[in-house]
């Protein structure tokens, strides 16, 4: 029986979100005009909480408002890394590292299942030792650069058991051949908490539910 | 103007953005609107609050089944009360928004809300009404500490400036022609339109020391947003802390329950 653990990033691993941050990041470390457009952001996250659109159409429109329709490139990867470096470095909860620590000792297959863009998700998943990230994709260019526009759909609640399906098949594991464990602060994640065989939520806000685990990373004990 | 006058439209948003909706999901039902909390349907809920408000002279409910709605049993009243009225919403959600406040028989002025807006109440709507000054567009919002105290420890998305974290409402009032403008722009978030990308430029120094500075403050920041697109946009910040919970996942409909319930 292969164990298998899948994690969720936003305030799962990390103690709080990283997209936004993300995009004020990448602004400010260009020529910074695109900071002027922050104030759009605001109005665009307010148009999302009314139910306007969607998560996927707001993500899409902040990308390309505050870093550009290019949004990973080799210009563009050293600020990514220093995005990532920091959210290392500040934002890691402790018993996230903790648990992925005793998971990898424990010879369990770490994958990140996250809504966040491969954009900056992949390399954090590798700096923390995660086999896999499967995060939401963004489209190609010719010369292989990631553009603002999502690639298929976000990766948000039943999306990521599609996903996770996808990536065990492609692995060549039966379902009923493993074990898995996800972790979540979120009860949205409910699909992949359930279609897991040990669900966990994590997060001193989540409220208890029978059919999950809970844990709390605050700490590393 | 007379105050008193029933001037306003409020249009209610009830229909869904693509996908299954979580809420909806969870009470196996397909309309997000007609889940209940507290032993009233979510719309029933908005839509009371809206007709016990004395300024807001007319209702108009936007849904892609706007009709089918409001044959819920629940909402006979609703139907049969001349002032409410369906409105069939297109694909699009901001879209519809646009064409209801340009149709002669709607106009302006026109309050916006949404269907999972439970905590509304007719103060609420009224102190909002009553705030909105010379703004094209208003917009409520709620501080952090005011939800807090209200409702208690909060997980939900903050946006962050220097007088504070706070969070939409999910009341908007468009009060002239030039809130089309913040519409359009809303609208064209969703169609991903380059038009609204080179935006960026031809803000003022001044708000670029502010922005490096993180000296932003709300007003500040939704003025700027709203110069930019041709509009005057103002935040009204509301008292009722409870007005910064809505229904959109299924431990807010726990929260929601638990206020409304403990209100009796």
């Amino acid at each position: 029986m292969q164990p298998i653990a899948l994690y969720d990033l936003d305030r799962t691993v990390t103690r709080t979100p990283t997209f936004t941050p993300f995009l004020l990041h990448m602004a400010a470390g260009g020529t910074r005009l695109r900071l002027l457009a922050v104030p759009l952001w605001v109005l665009a996250m307010l148009g999302y909480k009314a139910g306007f659109y969607g998560r996927k159409q707001l993500k899409q429109f902040g990308l390309r408002l505050l870093v550009g329709r290019v949004v990973r490139s080799g210009a563009l990867q050293p600020r990514i890394d220093a995005f990532v470096a920091r959210q290392l470095a500040r934002n890691i909860q402790p018993g996230a590292r903790a648990r992925i620590a005793a998971d990898r000792a424990a010879g369990v297959r770490l994958v990140l299942v996250t809504a966040a863009p491969e954009i900056y998700a992949e390399t954090l998943a590798m700096a923390l030792q995660f086999e896999t990230c499967i995060a939401t994709r963004h489209q190609r260019n010719a010369a292989g650069d990631l553009l603002a526009a999502i690639d298929g759909e976000n990766n948000y609640g039943p999306e990521k058991v599609r996903r996770v399906e996808t990536w065990l098949a492609e692995q060549g594991i039966p379902r009923a051949d493993c074990h898995i464990t996800a972790y979540t602060d979120h009860a949205s994640d409910a699909p992949i908490l359930d279609y897991a065989d040990t669900g966990v939520l994590v997060g001193h806000f989540a409220r208890s539910d029978p059919r999950w685990g809970r844990a709390d990373w605050r700490t590393a004990t | 103007m007379n105050d008193t006058s029933p001037g306003w439209t409020a249009l209610v948003l009830a229909g869904q953005r693509p996908g299954v909706d979580p809420v909806a999901a969870q009470f196996g039902l397909e309309a997000k609107a007609l889940v209940p909390v507290a032993g009233e349907l979510m719309l029933n809920r908005v839509l009371m609050a809206l007709a016990d408000t004395p300024r807001i002279g007319r209702i108009v409910v936007l849904a892609q089944n706007a009709e089918a709605l409001l044959a819920h049993p629940d909402l006979a009243w609703a139907a049969a009360d001349p002032q409410i009225t369906p409105r069939a919403s297109g694909r699009s959600i901001s879209g519809s928004v646009l064409a209801a406040v340009k149709d002669p028989a709607i106009g302006l002025p026109v309050l916006v809300t949404t269907a999972d807006n439970v905590m509304l109440t007719p103060a609420t709507v009224s102190d909002f009404l009553a705030a909105t000054g010379s703004a094209d567009v208003s917009v409520a919002m709620v501080e952090k500490s005011r939800l807090e105290a209200a409702v208690g420890r909060n997980r939900r998305t903050w946006l962050r400036f220097r007088d504070g974290a706070f969070t939409g409402a999910n009341l908007f009032a468009l009060s002239a022609p030039a809130a089309n403008n913040v519409l359009r722009f809303w609208e064209r978030v969703e169609q991903d339109r380059k038009s609204v990308l080179r935006l960026a430029a031809r803000f003022g120094p001044a708000l670029m020391v502010k922005m490096l500075l993180r000296r932003m403050g709300v007003h500040e920041a939704l003025a700027a947003a709203g110069a930019k697109l041709g509009a005057h946009v103002a935040p009204v910040l509301l008292s009722d802390g409870r007005m910064g919970v809505d229904v959109d996942k299924p431990e807010d409909h726990a929260l929601a329950e638990r206020l409304l319930g403990a209100q009796g």
